[in-house]
């Protein structure tokens, strides 16, 4: 059956299922690997909330791939919708500067000692860059509103670039005035999901169901606007408010995740591209099949950030482009990369 | 991908084979290379001998500090006249906040200028984070020490060659002599106590913990406790959650900030069956007294050595 488009709707079945079985391994993958070995055999016979192995699978490790999986298909979910609004490969979360928005609530929160939120459950720097991205959000959207017509999202994309980089150097200034935080900061900085659990997870739950739902409705009209803002005018898309929603499900989104992990970078970028890659897929199907992509991305990056120097962790962020960035370009090289249009 | 050989005609698979492996070794190796290049600029011990050598027969009178260690060294053998001006961090002993400042700490938010114009003979400075400042001050004819503190010992070096470095040997041995024996003292006390598992949190998001080679690893195994992670090589880890709670840890040392609490610590999520948790052995330390490799390293092992084994009285000792 072919819809208006012209397009095989089973031609995505096959995808779908491959990359929700992807999903279902990385997931039961990042639940059994770890730092320390536990037993199954405890988890499930024992009972008792004190026991070793039950702590570490319940209380670290299932919160801690929950939040891997999700900031993996925020991330991912944003910087396809951006890359479709902008019709710019390049966009990504980090290009609107609401990453940059999140590195200073967190250094700001972080140096200045605000007092715990939430009953001292999520760190102050963790809840400081969730109001420092969406802050960040909102002001590119306000300020990018300001114009309308065609040149409107080149102006939000100039504007988010600019004030991305206002806000590194607010958290460079920051930070060089309060050199005895540097080196954690730093470090929150590469990302990591370290020391996230419950806690965090119950604070961006909300805000992370806001984003994906409002994500996958940004889908189809984003279909649409790929083929021009006057086409799709003509269908009846108001291309401003597309706009009002695409930034307020990826400010939202980027929000999230980086209260979720930090400020992890390129899975945003790459996981829509793969998707593009490898299966040509076009925006309807670029959004949900990016989330999947981003999460599988995450997890397994996360698994290998907890696993490799293990007693020791490396920066998640570190693995994700370490291992993102070849593997991209050698995508864009790749005879598959080429017959999709690149 | 990769995996057709012929397309228009053209054998591809190979080809985009060494186009991934050469797009991968650059991408692993680049990091690494600019990793090590990095590290090996300033040889610190050779521009310490040619500090020593230089001050044999006429002392530094006009000395630059540039860390609170260094600050609290030259107080503590006696030169603080000879001291020009010290950071803004430096806050120890009391009367140094008299002296004029050059600014922060780290070398990239001080000026070299500012520096210069306190027309110092000797400029105290730190391994790392002051290392693009040396070749340039010694340029001008400005003697440098670089301070390079791993350990215990180490302190105690740099206490000797201070003190021959400002004409002050007998102060410094009076202070060497002091710390090593407060050392002893505690080291005497614990001596046949089986040592208590310490856990030290550096920070908390992500977990930040001592390795080995780190200054807190030495003064934990000094006080008689015996760091969790002393297996790791970097000096300050992020570590695992799961090997926290896997090694069940007897003591819990967190930095004496706001974000972090004893009550915050005891109701993270699976950390209950934690010894140190479950006895309320979480105990704030002072970070200043602790962090700055200097005189009063003998206070921090004594203050560790009462938060790890609270049952034993070092009262005699001071």
């Amino acid at each position: 059956m072919k819809n208006r488009y012209g397009r095989k709707n089973g031609r995505y079945v096959f995808p779908v299922v491959v990359l929700v079985m992807l999903l279902a391994f990385s997931f039961v993958f990042a639940l059994l690997t770890g730092a320390e070995r536990i037993s199954l055999h405890d988890v499930f016979s024992s009972g008792s909330d004190t026991d070793f192995s039950r702590i570490i699978l319940l209380n670290l490790r299932l919160p801690r791939a929950v939040l891997a999986a999700l900031a993996g298909v925020l991330l991912a979910g944003a910087g396809a919708a951006f890359q479709l609004f902008f019709r710019n490969p390049l966009a990504e979360p980090g290009i609107m500067g609401i990453s940059s928005g999140a590195a200073l609530g967190a250094v700001a929160a972080g140096v200045f000692s605000m007092t715990p939120v939430l009953g001292g459950t999520v760190s102050p720097v963790n809840a400081g860059a969730f109001c420092g991205a969406l802050a960040a959000g909102v002001l590119v959207s306000a300020l990018g509103g300001r114009r309308s017509g065609p040149s409107s999202t080149v102006a939000l994309l100039l504007c988010g670039t600019a004030l991305g980089t206002l806000y590194s150097a607010l958290t460079s200034i920051i930070l060089l005035l309060r050199e005895k935080e540097l080196h954690a900061m730093y470090v929150w900085m590469l990302g990591s999901f370290n020391g996230r659990g419950w806690d965090e997870l119950s604070f961006i739950a909300l805000p992370a169901a806001l984003a994906v739902i409002l994500l996958l409705v940004c889908a189809v009209p984003l279909d649409l606007l790929a083929g021009g803002e006057r086409t799709a005018a003509s269908l009846g898309v108001e291309v401003n408010r597309l706009r009002v929603l695409v930034m307020a499900a990826g400010a939202l989104a980027v929000s999230a995740a980086v209260c979720a992990g930090g400020t992890i970078g390129f899975v945003g970028l790459i996981a829509p591209h793969m998707v593009r890659r490898i299966y040509g897929a076009k925006s309807r199907a670029l959004i949900p099949l990016s989330m999947a992509a981003g999460a599988v991305l995450m997890l397994l990056s996360d698994t290998l950030a907890r696993t490799i120097a293990a007693p020791a962790e490396i920066p998640v962020g570190v693995i994700t482009s370490l291992l993102g960035a070849p593997f991209f370009i050698s995508l864009i090289f790749s005879d598959r990369g080429l017959r999709n249009g690149y | 991908m990769g995996c057709t050989l012929m397309r228009n005609g053209k054998i591809c698979g190979r080809e985009s084979l060494y186009r991934l492996l050469t797009v991968i070794c650059i991408f692993t190796f680049f990091p690494v290379l600019s990793l090590t290049a990095a590290d090996s600029s300033v040889d610190a011990k050779a521009i310490n001998t040619t500090a020593l050598q230089a001050f044999k027969s006429k002392h530094a009178e006009r000395i630059v500090s540039l860390s609170p260690a260094a600050t609290e060294i030259l107080c503590a053998v006696g030169a603080f006249s000879q001291i020009a001006a010290r950071t803004d961090f430096c806050d120890y002993p009391a009367e140094v906040k008299m002296l004029s400042s050059v600014g922060g700490f780290d070398g990239k938010t001080l000026s070299i200028e500012k520096i210069i114009s306190y027309k110092p003979d000797l400029v105290y400075a730190t391994h790392g984070m002051h290392d693009y400042l040396v070749n340039t001050l010694r340029s001008y004819g400005i003697q440098v020490y670089i301070s390079d503190a791993s350990f215990v010992k180490d302190v105690l070096t740099e206490i000797a060659d201070m003190g021959s470095i400002t004409g002050h040997e007998a102060e410094a041995a009076a202070v060497r002599n002091h710390i090593t024996s407060v050392l002893d003292a505690v080291n005497a006390k614990i001596q046949g106590l089986a040592a208590l598992s310490v856990y030290w949190e550096v920070w908390n998001s992500p977990y930040m913990s001592a390795g080995k080679d780190s200054f807190l690893n030495d003064l934990v195994t000094r006080a008689g406790g015996s760091n969790i992670f002393a297996d790791i090589n970097q000096a300050y880890p992020v570590v695992s959650e799961e090997t926290i709670i896997a090694r069940k840890p007897d003591v819990i040392l967190i930095p004496d900030t706001e974000s972090v609490t004893p009550q915050s610590v005891k109701t993270r999520a699976g950390w209950s069956t934690i010894p140190a948790v479950r006895s309320g052995r979480i105990i704030r330390i002072n970070s200043d007294v602790t962090a700055r490799p200097g005189p009063r390293i003998s206070d921090a092992v004594l203050l560790l050595a009462k938060a790890v084994h609270p049952e034993i009285s070092f009262d005699g000792i001071k």
